[in-house]
């Protein structure tokens, strides 16, 4: 299996500085995740990695060897999954996954094909053209392709982001499963932190042109080293500095105190902090309140219950019972 | 050093020499003034000048009322014929401006067809007691070209409003204009990128007519080309004349950018929904029809009819063995040219697709300026240019195929460039992308992928410039070589020797693969 190390990489386009000093390692057999907004350069590391993208500083290791900066070298080691499948609409399913086998004999190439094309549950559509396919055929078409060639790492650039919701769960599922029965080396870039919680060993999240986090999702989602961090992987509450001193947390004031929105019970207990309500919203089996501390600057918080029996006065007020050991403390930077 | 690959390479040489004949002309602006310049300058010249202009003024205007109209109508109201005036209104494109010129002249001049006809009805002798005007005039020739050119700025004016005008008009119906409202308070006001646009390329091709203007006996810059060449011998300064129609042309398009600065053509991201045509019934269903009908009409069907006529009466007389030399000859003309100016095109193109540097675009962009120089002015370029080569390795090169085919591939190498840009925009650069992460050598990419990707690109361009070449007037008669003649300069000659009938059988040859080409053009924008 084939590890990869990015060191003190660093991109510009033009003026604009994209990425600076970016650093991380993808362990052999790991998955890991690049988690960012929109823009932030995530899927510029990957294209970098695989050679598509030269000029940059710093050094991309695959297995302690270091890739030459240069667009017009690729490594056949590496695989790569684009968002919009590039698949080749003049070609059907099977002649798009033999494609990159062009080095093999015909006895070899077929072999790989058939068994790729079972083991993707696509035999009975091998000589469909790509646009006579579902969108998560096509993906399963645009991986096979990729497998077939045999990669130690494969990168995935967006690979959900053109499926609907069941789908998409459906295939997280699969494509992981997939990827560890292999046994390669993946980074996956994404927008969604749904996406990356559930299919990484790691997960890097850019801001600011940097890293600011890195590590297992679960030690991110529960010790999230700043505001940032905290916001994008959960759907969280910035706390007045005088609640938490009443609640006994002490803060200091480059730092903040969170707590995420499930983590805040709404009640009737009247001996609880008050809170006029501003908005309710209807989710299907939760409602989310949108509401604002009376006693604590009008300072408006985000709440969940499934009880709306539990409001008060005409659905004008709740009480909410915030859990000290609910509260985060975080870097405001 | 970085840009210097193979493709830029063979691009930039390509581009060096397609771009020779237009600096020659150029650099004659500045050229010391000879004696039959001075004769020029204090005779013709202005009458060149003005005659050009008026001609430009008077098609812009014209087209611009045909054009916009007819698309606006037809975009934006459903009537009884609606969906044939869709493709109708293009088919003037099928013929080109000179042989409409010939056979309006042969229906309307002092012994015309129909002018005949209509004193007899009337019971007149002269022909100033039943027309306004003489059609063998400049406003004959403005009235012919506007007829035929008008389908550059409805195509573009069209296509902008399919394309741009569905919601802004859903937000001024809510907001509760009239059509007369809507029409002159949104629609001209969001339409004047491509009205401007459309009317500029109806005007380039107006100024740079040769046939028109030569048969009506209207003197323009042109004309003025050809008669300083051939009667007067001087190459010097019919290209002094020529690099003065250039800088006229260079003007329009530099206006044409101009207004075209900071503004979209298309909208950005938004998903797109079709207008809902408003349905005409009564007197309005009829008024729209015949606003559409009467340039369908004049553009097409009345001198297609007339030709038709024509060629039944002299076809006979005409079709002999050395029509056949002559077809064949254009025939082979047009696809030994298109089959080089589309292999070039790709060239061009396909260097921009895979190195993405500014050399190779600039390249393109300034090998896509030939086809804004008039046929003429090409001409006369390639001669100057050629006769350095002649007099330099001491050869004839001047009167040679190789010549005229040199000048086609200045003159349309951008038809075939635009083509090859609008297909290679369907392929997502991830293909190239993909491929490079498969390790598929450049070559098998191009082979396996792109070409039969691109292959309808250029099936589209080689029809489209094969069209072209068959046309061409002006550049085809002064670079043929010796007794070589085409199915054009034949139509021309015969018209100059007052055999309108006989004219209309190369005519006709010309008109039949125009019209496959027109609805070749019509098949790929339903398609698109």
């Amino acid at each position: 299996m084939v590890g990869i190390s990015v060191k003190n990489f660093s991109i510009a386009f033009g003026e604009t500085q994209i990425l600076e000093n970016v650093s991380f390692d993808v362990e052999a057999g790991e998955i890991v995740t690049i988690l960012g907004p929109s823009g932030c350069g995530k899927s510029t590391i990957l294209r970098a990695i695989a050679s598509l993208q030269d000029k940059y500083d710093g050094q991309i290791f695959l297995n302690e060897k270091c890739l030459i900066n240069d667009s017009n070298l690729c490594n056949k080691d590496i695989g790569y999954i684009f968002q919009d499948y590039a698949l080749f609409p003049h070609l059907n399913v099977k002649e798009n996954i033999e494609f990159a086998l062009y080095r093999l004999n015909n006895i070899e190439k077929q072999r790989r094909v058939d068994k790729l094309l079972k083991q993707f549950d696509l035999t009975e559509h091998r000589h469909k053209q790509i646009h006579e396919l579902s969108g998560g055929q096509q993906q399963r078409v645009s991986i096979a392709r990729v497998i077939a060639y045999e990669p130690k790492v494969i990168l995935l650039d967006e690979p959900f982001a053109n499926l609907d919701t069941i789908l998409r769960n459906k295939t997280k599922i699969w494509l992981k499963k997939i990827i560890k029965d292999l046994g390669l080396s993946a980074i996956l870039v994404t927008h969604d932190q749904k996406e990356a919680l559930s299919m990484s060993d790691k997960i890097a999240i850019i801001n600011d042109k940097k890293i600011e986090q890195f590590g297992r999702p679960k030690e991110l989602f529960e010790k999230p080293k700043s505001l940032y961090i905290a916001n994008f992987l959960n759907r969280i509450n910035e706390l007045p500095h005088n609640l938490l001193e009443n609640l006994g947390v002490s803060v200091s004031f480059e730092n903040v105190g969170v707590i995420s929105i499930d983590n805040i019970k709404v009640t009737d207990n009247k001996d609880m902090i008050k809170a006029s309500i501003l908005d309710i919203s209807f989710c299907g089996d939760y409602y989310e309140l949108h509401v604002s501390l009376d006693d604590y600057d009008k300072k408006e918080l985000i709440v969940k219950t499934s009880c709306i029996n539990c409001l008060d006065n005409n659905d004008k007020e709740c009480y909410l019972d915030i859990k000290k050991d609910n509260i985060k403390i975080v870097s405001k930077t | 050093m970085k840009y210097l690959n193979k493709l830029t390479i063979s691009s930039v040489i390509l581009t060096l020499l397609i771009s020779i004949p237009a600096l020659i002309i150029l650099v004659n602006i500045f050229s010391p003034e000879t004696e039959n310049w001075q004769h020029l300058k204090d005779t013709v010249l202005l009458e060149y000048v003005f005659n050009s202009l008026y001609i430009m003024v008077g098609v812009a205007f014209l087209t611009t009322i045909i054009g916009f109209s007819t698309a606006y109508i037809t975009t934006m109201y459903s009537f009884t014929f609606s969906s044939f005036y869709h493709y109708a209104l293009i088919l003037p494109f099928a013929i080109p401006t000179y042989i409409v010129s010939y056979v309006y002249a042969g229906m309307f001049d002092m012994t015309g067809s129909i002018t005949l006809f209509i004193l007899d009805l009337l019971g007149k002798e002269n022909v100033t007691e039943v027309f306004f005007m003489d059609i063998m005039s400049i406003e004959g020739a403005i009235i012919v070209m506007s007829l035929v050119l008008y389908p550059y700025v409805y195509l573009i004016c069209k296509t902008y409003l399919i394309s741009e005008s569905s919601s802004i008009i859903d937000a001024s119906r809510t907001m509760g204009l009239n059509s007369w409202q809507i029409f002159t308070r949104v629609i001209i006001p969001i339409s004047r990128p491509a009205i401007v646009a459309g009317t500029i390329l109806a005007v380039m091709e107006a100024v740079s007519d040769f046939g028109v203007v030569d048969y009506y006996g209207v003197s323009t810059f042109v004309t003025g080309i050809f008669r300083t060449w051939q009667g007067m011998g001087s190459l010097e300064d019919a290209s002094k004349l020529a690099s003065m129609l250039m800088m006229f042309i260079f003007i329009l398009i530099l206006l044409e950018r101009f207004q075209r600065r900071n503004k979209r053509y298309r909208s950005s991201g938004k998903d797109f929904a079709p207008i809902a045509k408003k349905r005409l019934t009564g007197r309005k269903n009829l008024l729209a029809n015949i606003l559409c009908f009467l340039p369908v009409f004049f553009g097409f069907i009345l001198p297609f009819i007339q030709m038709s006529y024509w060629f039944v009466l002299s076809y006979e007389d005409v079709i002999d063995e050395d029509f056949i030399t002559l077809l064949i000859q254009t025939l082979s003309l047009g696809i030994g040219g298109s089959l080089l100016i589309t292999v070039l095109a790709f060239i061009f193109v396909y260097t921009v697709r895979i190195h993405k540097n500014k050399l190779s675009d600039t390249l393109t962009q300034t090998v896509k300026l030939g086809y804004s120089i008039p046929g003429a002015v090409v001409a006369v370029g390639v001669l100057s240019f050629f006769s350095i080569i002649d007099k330099a390795l001491d050869i004839f090169i001047t009167g040679s195929i190789l010549a005229i085919l040199f000048g086609y591939c200045v003159r349309f190498l951008a038809i075939s460039i635009n083509n090859y840009e609008s297909g290679f925009l369907k392929i997502p650069q991830s293909y190239d992308d993909a491929c490079k992460t498969m390790n598929i050598s450049e070559f098998a990419k191009l082979r396996k992928v792109m070409l039969p990707l691109i292959k309808n690109s250029a099936m589209a361009s080689f029809i489209v410039v094969f069209i072209e070449i068959i046309k061409e007037l002006p550049l085809t008669m002064i670079l043929r070589p010796f007794n070589f003649d085409t199915l054009a300069v034949y139509s021309h000659e015969l018209v100059g020797q007052a055999e309108v009938y006989e004219s209309s059988v190369p005519a006709m040859f010309i008109v039949l693969l125009g019209i496959i080409s027109v609805l070749l053009l019509a098949r790929k924008m339903i398609k698109d």
